[in-house]
């Protein structure tokens, strides 16, 4: 039975709704995908269906990155999208690729700029992939995405965990390759930051651009940085690493170009490169209870 | 001797039958318990324990169940002699969480013990402000305390929990079921049938939300996995307390709005237990304020969260026609008990969405009516024009409009973060302006 093939949806590991909803989307599709193959692209395809639902549609590649099944730009389909880039200069379709190719499961997330269907500006969309096979035996990506998504925990405890791979195997040269635009490690308020263990920047988290870090004094101690409710954020950090090779920190700061404080989570990393030890980390702003007031 | 009004079943001071009485503890118990779920948010908050989160539920259950029992007494200045009970309401989650956000527990605890002595400190003079609160403003109070429910009761409602999601159908349809329950043997139920409306109501809505799949796994282990008896506080640091000088005026100003919410409440409960309700009795109000006071310190002192006085309840003793204060001491006496059986209070506290919801919107009703009758009952004036609607305006603009008052300096925001206090300041301040000359008039 092909759909046997097709893992289970891992909703668990996610907090919100709206997350475990498309996962469980993808892998259902997945699973029509499997065993109907290119048969199933005419209900896939359906405006308003049960499968493309306002901004929600499917997108199916071939491993090589050419475009089979795109329902909102038809035109797509059949070319090889492979070196396309986004704004930032990510080339999506590669990350796809990779992202159910290169890493133990053969499913994962990536985050991009795209636009939503009839509109012209792309948005933050960060889309679910998974690697499926057709009826036929070919292999296939097969996804979906939501535009502007409430990130969740678990996408920067992937990255962090990424990220500290990167620097235990690379070093100090991973350190350029984190800080691009074009990396994985980048998108909307999104990067990774290193400390050095005494609290002075490697990997500045207010200039995460190189060329930015250039202009500023090297090595900013930030040991003496308070959130907006006055909590010495950097030595938490340092004490929280202390004890454990991990852990979570919250702290209250703005939206970017907003005044009042939102609550926001870093998860921080342990890694030790070339006898130096370094805090990995990076945050994401939660969402607050619509009936709570901060 | 105050007129029992048609409504009311059993009074104040009528002793209800046994059976009578505890099932409408019950009743009461299950609507204190809807707010439990904020201690375990400020255990979250500060990525707390397991076992800091149910210690925090307990002391806090047992506090409130003190603080229940201490309104309802009537001892000297202690206790307003009404069923006005506690629950780990919203008043108090900003600074609390604020608190340990900045000292851990021992912090929260200790502004918690200092919020209440402020409190206390108020109440011993609250009766001389008694030109500060005439009737229409207390009235305002009243309905802008019900105003305040209305975000989380409207949310629940509909199965909404953060910005952006999509409403729940399954939730929309048990939480209309519920109310629609509620409100019809509220509306044509007799006896005891009116009577336990509420617990009517909420036992259909946990059938359909167990029908409908709203239950979760995790709640059915929550409830499974709970000790029996256990005392509160097992594993956890007890006894600790941490003060912090910048974050006395901050809560001294909570507790002055939290305060404020009390003091709608025991109005609320003055008026419908007295057909003829002129004005509130501001001496018993102070008395009341003490007996809240009594609840957030030893909240504080036990290690618990913050309380305050419930509308939600006291809502629902209006609807019900039940206000009477052996109600409060078998619901105060119950809650301190669930604080001691963690298996029953997880049953309470696994309450599902929709059926907070539709409990909410039914009590605030009451509680809408309720200020609206108090505003209207005193003698008609232009003045009472300007002072309440001016208030309600820039009351409710700041629901309305979020993010208009976000350039106030940071020690008035909790003036101008709520609805209810802003119209309440606004209201008195008015209300001081405008009777410049009223004596005058008044002789002429």
């Amino acid at each position: 039975m092909p759909i046997a093939e097709v893992p289970q949806a891992e909703v668990s590991e996610y907090e919100y709704e709206q997350t475990k909803d498309l996962v469980q989307f993808v892998h259902n599709a997945a699973g029509v995908f499997a065993e109907k193959g290119e048969g199933a692209f005419p209900e896939f395809r359906q405006k308003g269906g049960k499968w493309f639902k306002r901004d929600r549609y499917l997108f199916i590649y071939d491993l090589k990155g050419t475009c089979v099944f795109h329902p909102v730009d038809p035109e797509l389909e059949g070319k090889d999208l492979i070196r396309l880039k986004d704004l930032d200069g990510k080339p999506v379709i590669r990350y796809v690729i990779e992202t159910v190719t290169e890493e133990p499961d053969p499913y994962g997330w990536v985050h991009y700029l795209w636009a939503e269907p009839g509109e012209i500006f792309p948005r933050w969309k960060s889309s679910y992939v998974l690697r499926v096979k057709s009826p036929e035996g070919a292999e296939y990506v097969i996804g979906s995405g939501i535009y502007n998504m409430r990130p969740e925990r678990k996408f920067i405890v992937d990255k962090v965990d990424e990220a500290a791979e990167l620097i235990r195997t690379k070093g100090a040269r991973a350190f350029e390759q984190l800080q691009k635009r074009s990396s994985r490690f980048v998108w909307g308020d999104t990067y990774i930051f290193v400390l050095s263990m005494d609290g002075k920047a490697v990997v500045d988290p207010a200039f995460p651009s190189m060329e930015a870090a250039a202009v500023v004094r090297e090595g900013r101690d930030l040991t003496g940085f308070r959130d907006a409710m006055g909590k010495n954020v950097v030595i938490e950090m340092i004490d929280k690493l202390r004890n454990s090779d991990s852990a979570w920190v919250m702290y209250m700061w703005p939206r970017l170009g907003e005044s009042t404080p939102s609550r926001k989570v870093a998860y921080i990393k342990k890694v030790s490169a070339g006898g130096k030890s370094y805090i990995v980390g990076s945050d994401i702003f939660l969402a607050n209870p619509i009936w709570m007031k901060l | 001797m105050v007129k029992k009004p048609a409504n009311i079943v059993y009074g104040v001071d009528d002793r209800p039958p046994v059976l009578v009485t505890i099932i409408m503890g019950l009743q009461h118990i299950f609507v204190m318990s809807s707010t439990l779920v904020l201690p375990v948010v400020i255990i979250q908050e500060i990525g707390g324990t397991f076992l800091e989160a149910k210690s925090l539920v307990s002391f806090s259950m047992i506090a409130a169940g003190i603080g229940t029992i201490v309104q309802g007494i009537r001892k000297g200045p202690l206790g307003s002699g009404y069923l006005v009970p506690n629950l780990c309401g919203p008043s108090y989650l900003a600074i609390s969480m604020r608190s340990a956000w900045l000292g851990g527990l021992p912090l929260m605890h200790g502004m918690t013990i200092i919020g209440g002595f402020f409190e206390a400190l108020f109440s011993r003079v609250v009766h001389r402000l008694k030109k500060l609160f005439p009737t229409e403003i207390t009235g305002l109070v009243v309905l802008m305390v019900a105003v305040t429910l209305i975000p989380l009761g409207a949310s629940k409602f509909v199965g909404i929990e953060l910005p952006g999601d999509d409403i729940k159908p399954n939730h929309l349809a048990v939480a209309a079921l519920t109310i629609l329950c509620m409100i019809g043997f509220n509306i044509w139920g007799k006896g005891k049938a009116k009577l336990y409306c509420v617990l009517i109501g909420m036992v259909v809505g946990y059938a359909l939300s167990w029908a409908t799949g709203i239950f979760s796994a995790d709640d059915f282990d929550r409830v499974l996995q709970s000790a029996v008896f256990a005392l509160p506080g097992k594993g956890v640091k007890r006894f600790a307390w941490d003060f912090d000088l910048s974050l006395v005026i901050p809560i001294m100003i909570v507790s002055l709005c939290n305060s404020l919410k009390s003091i709608g409440n025991i109005i609320t409960a003055q008026k419908i237990n007295d057909a003829e309700w002129k004005e509130p009795d501001m001496k018993n109000i102070g008395n009341g304020l003490l007996a809240d006071s009594v609840s957030v310190m030893s909240s504080g002192m036990l290690g618990g969260v913050a309380t305050d006085t419930s509308a939600s309840n006291v809502g629902m003793s209006f609807a019900t026609g039940a206000t009477s204060r052996y109600i409060a001491f078998t619901a105060g006496a119950m809650f301190v008990l669930l604080g001691f059986l963690p298996k029953i209070a997880a049953v309470f506290s696994i309450m599902p969405t929709p059926v907070m919801g539709a409990i909410l919107i039914f009590v605030t009703s009451f509680m809408i009516l309720a200020g609206f009758q108090i505003i209207l009952s005193g003698e008609h004036s232009t003045r009472k024009i300007f002072i309440i609607g001016i208030s309600f305006i820039f009351g409710l603009s700041v629901d309305m409009l979020p993010g208009l008052y976000k350039s106030i300096p940071s020690w008035l925001t909790p003036i101008f973060g709520s609805s209810l206090t802003l119209a309440t300041v606004l209201a008195i301040i008015l209300n001081q302006i405008f009777s410049i000359g009223s004596d005058r008039e008044r002789k002429a």
